[in-house]
């Protein structure tokens, strides 16, 4: 049974999306916050598989609960959910600073009941939920970070790393924020309109390794987005 | 420097030999076939010893250390006197002179009174003529008698003397006047002025090249009418030692101007010109005190050795560098050099007490370079300060260029700045407001759907004409959601290719389309990529395939939609919606034909086509084979 927590203040829509879950078989909603103090204090006990968040909230953004999800230390080594970012539309750069923070991904708000089913089964599975608008933002953002060009040795995929990894404390090397060419292709083509069935046919591969791609991407920009801030502390003189 | 330039230096310093050598052509002689004739021998009475004397007689060389008077006996040639009026004439004769003719005085010139052994007053420096009265003289065996008065050395002495008519002396001595008298106060006047201006400017301007050439300058004007002192006094010998000394200071001076103004200046030739400077005055000392003619030779002759050694200085910078300066300087050493080595072979070689002395006018040429140097360095000065200026104001003016450019690009980014925010305001006000209260009211759509009964039931005509309603409403609700998406990326300032645009649509609809069992399938050529539009016609476009997609949903009945892009021969985009919406009417159920006329009624094919006007597209829509198709050409950018 696939544990979902919602993390949503507008009642109707939290309505919906809870009936939506319940409705679905082998999907079960244990618990809802429309605050994120509650979510805080429940998350530990109720261990979803899935969370869903929405990112503006009364008592803050549903950034810093992913952030804190992701960085915290794993509540019994083992536990850490799928977040997937609620979003209604033309938020990629909200969307993009959860990514970092550590989402798997994001859906919109008013979207079917089946591609919200299908989206945090998705989600438990290890996918990632990729639109257009944040490929493009996120190409565009590798290219104006300066990023390298994806060399050809770096087309392989990076295995498939448990998501317990993201709770290393380790420092990233480069190497391991470094998109690589497939992935960039990937990005490339969900950005002109492909969905991953088209991608995968195209790329002569399945649509699950597609998603894997669109995954490590997040992961990337997650450690990234990590080693830039140890950078930063590094950096920094010591009487500051 | 380029080939003009060197002929006109070429053609100056042409110019500047010519007055030297015309200043040559003015030791002229009686005209020819006169009859004035220029007498050499003479009888010198001295005391009580009589002896022949050939003239000029430069006491100096014939007897240092003689103070007194003696006379020179000169029988006059009949010839000579030929003419009604005769005259007798002396180039130069000092330091005081009394001249008889056949025992009558004629002429006093000079001071002869003695007091103390010394001459009180200014000795003589002027040429004499005395023109001869007819009743005085004989037919024939005329006599002269000059007794010439001198002291120790003041340069005492006689020189030839010419008798013959005076219409031939007469010129002959204005001439020797104007040299003597005229042309030293010309001389001297020019050198003060300039010496004065010199100093000034080195003054003024802190250089010392002109400093040079001022003292030097000056010290040559003194040394041209200063002389000889006024006998008696300390003042005699200083002055008469600084007189000896002058020449060597002036040509090591003027050495000093030249090869600082050609920036030759070694140390080493400083200390050696200051070096020679000083055992000058000794030199001159020693002519003082032991009344030496030979240490005076020695001092002109070393004096004249610096400045031949000047010469192949100046001549090889001029050479090498060919610069104005250099090429004027080195022919004003060498005519200056030539001059003094004919001045120095006259009066200490040959020991013509007669001869002119042409030094000093080497001054004047000295004086006119250093005129045109300044005047070229004026000038000079001021066309590069002219440059600099223009240099100045077009550096200024392009830095006003640059400011004016980093204004508009910082105003320019301003402004895209403020659009921004503008827009993440607008934004945030719509997805925080509009956009949410819409996905609320969809998601009230679907409670409402699912009050209305569980979904699995087969749905009866009743419960499914009672759901229509909330289907057209989830429907208008969520084109709703499209359209405010759609107007936010209009909002977006730059431009962005068209495929990402449409698939951004894609992304938006394709749940739509599913819902209603309708497969995508989306064909956009790999050169159709990077074609980019404003995003005004972004939107322009959008809509139309949208309005395409939902007149697809609504009306076709079809299975499988086609969006295709791609390049169309020529130029420009073709951009298709192309549905299968025929083909499964003629297999599936009948259903009411489809009309587009019914969609032109309201925003339908008329919307379309304003748009594709708009853009100054072409829009045809129509049947094709399998159902309907809308295509849209776009002008090539």
């Amino acid at each position: 049974m696939l544990k979902v927590y919602l993390v949503e203040d507008d009642p109707l829509v939290s309505q919906h999306v809870r009936d939506t879950l319940d409705e679905a078989p082998g999907i079960r909603c244990v618990g809802h916050a429309a605050r994120l103090a509650t979510a805080r204090s429940e998350l530990p006990q109720c261990r979803p598989d899935v969370l869903l968040s929405d990112l503006g909230l009364p008592d803050g953004d549903g950034t810093e609960l992913i952030g804190e999800l992701s960085h915290a230390p794993a509540i019994d080594g083992v536990w850490h959910p799928h977040i997937l970012v609620f979003s209604v539309f033309g938020d990629e750069a909200r969307v993009i600073r959860a990514i970092e923070a550590g989402a798997d991904g994001y859906f919109l708000k008013g979207c079917t009941a089946e591609e919200l089913v299908r989206a945090v089964q998705q989600a438990a599975r290890g996918e990632s939920p990729i639109s257009p608008a944040i490929a493009r933002h996120l190409l565009k953002r590798f290219r104006d970070d300066g990023w390298p060009e994806p060399s050809a040795d770096a087309d392989e995929p990076a295995p498939e790393a448990p998501s317990t990894d993201l709770m290393d404390l380790e420092l990233p090397t480069r190497a391991d924020h470094e998109v690589s060419a497939r992935e960039h292709e990937v990005l490339r083509l969900v950005a002109q309109g492909y969905v991953s069935e088209e991608i995968a046919e195209r790329l002569l591969t399945t649509p699950r390794a597609v998603a894997t791609h669109v995954r490590n991407v997040y992961r990337k920009l997650q450690l990234g987005q990590r080693s830039r801030a140890v950078e930063a502390s590094a950096s920094r003189p010591i009487w500051a | 420097m380029t080939r003009a330039g060197v002929r006109c230096l070429a053609v100056r310093a042409a110019l500047l030999l010519g007055a030297a050598l015309g200043l040559v052509g003015c030791d002229a002689g009686p005209p020819q076939g006169g009859l004035a004739q220029a007498l050499h021998e003479a009888v010198l009475v001295e005391g009580g010893t009589v002896r022949e004397q050939r003239l000029p007689d430069s006491w100096e060389q014939t007897a240092p250390d003689r103070d007194g008077s003696v006379q020179y006996r000169l029988a006059l040639p009949d010839a000579a006197l030929q003419d009604a009026q005769s005259a007798l004439y002396l180039p130069r004769v000092g330091n005081a002179v009394r001249i008889e003719i056949n025992g009558l005085r004629l002429l006093t010139a000079g001071e002869r009174a003695r007091q103390g052994g010394r001459l009180p007053g200014a000795a003589l420096e002027e040429p004499v003529l005395v023109p001869l009265p007819g009743a005085l003289l004989r037919p024939r065996g005329n006599e002269a008698v000059i007794e010439v008065t001198g002291a120790p050395r003041r340069d005492a002495g006689l020189s030839e003397v010419w008798v013959g008519p005076l219409s031939e002396l007469a010129p002959m001595y204005r001439l020797r006047h104007g040299h003597e008298v005229r042309g030293a106060w010309v001389v001297a006047a020019a050198a003060t002025v300039m010496g004065a201006l010199a100093l000034l400017l080195a003054s003024r301007a802190r250089r010392f090249v002109y400093a040079c050439f001022g003292a030097g300058s000056l010290l040559w004007a003194w040394r041209t009418v200063g002389l000889p002192p006024a006998p008696g006094g300390p003042w005699e010998a200083a002055g008469t030692v600084l007189y000896h000394a002058s020449y060597a200071w002036f040509v090591v001076l003027m050495a000093l101007y030249a090869l600082a103004a050609l920036g030759r200046d070694t140390a080493a030739r400083r200390a050696m010109l200051g070096g020679w400077a000083v055992v000058a005055l000794g030199l001159a000392l020693g002519v003082w005190f032991f009344n030496a003619p030979l240490l005076r030779t020695l001092l002109l002759g070393g004096t004249l050795a610096i400045a031949l050694g000047l010469l192949p200085i100046l001549l090889w910078t001029a050479w090498r560098e060919r610069s104005s300066a250099a090429l004027l300087l080195g022919a004003a050493a060498l005519v200056s050099a030539a001059v003094g080595a004919r001045d120095f072979v006259v009066f200490r070689v040959l020991d013509d007490y007669g001869a002119w002395a042409w030094s000093r006018y080497t001054i004047l040429l000295l004086l006119a370079v250093l005129a045109w140097l300044l005047v070229d360095e004026f000038a000079r000065s001021a066309a590069a300060l002219r440059r600099l200026n223009a240099e100045l104001q077009d550096r200024i003016a392009q830095k006003e260029r640059e400011l004016e450019a980093a204004f508009d690009d910082a105003r320019g980014r301003d402004r895209q700045q403020a659009a921004l925010a503008e827009r993440d305001r607008i934004l945030r006000e719509m997805h925080d407001g509009l956009g949410g209260r819409l996905v609320a009211a969809l998601a009230l759509t679907s409670q409402a759907s699912r009050q209305a009964g569980p979904t699995d039931e087969p749905p009866t005509p009743d419960r499914r004409a009672a759901d229509e309603p909330l289907r057209e409403l989830k429907l208008t609700l969520d084109d709703c959601l499209v359209e405010l998406r759609l107007a936010l990326d209009s909002l977006e300032t730059d431009e962005r290719p068209l495929v990402e645009a449409l698939a951004e649509l894609r992304f938006r609809v394709e749940p739509t389309l599913r819902a209603a069992g309708i497969r995508l399938v989306w064909e956009v050529a790999d050169g159709a990529g990077a074609t980019a539009l404003p995003a005004g016609d972004t939107l322009h476009v959008l809509r139309i395939v949208r309005e395409a997609l939902t007149n697809v949903i609504k009306h076709a009945q079809a299975t499988v939609v086609w969006l295709r892009l791609g390049p169309i021969e020529g130029s420009g985009l073709e951009l298709a919606v192309v549905d299968n919406g025929l083909r499964q009417r003629a297999e599936g159920e009948a259903r009411p034909l489809f009309v587009p006329a019914t969609l032109a009624g309201g925003r339908g094919l008329a919307n379309m086509e304003r748009r594709a006007r708009a853009l100054g597209a072409q829009l045809d829509s129509g049947p094709h084979a399998e159902g309907w198709a809308v295509r849209l050409r776009l002008p090539p950018r």
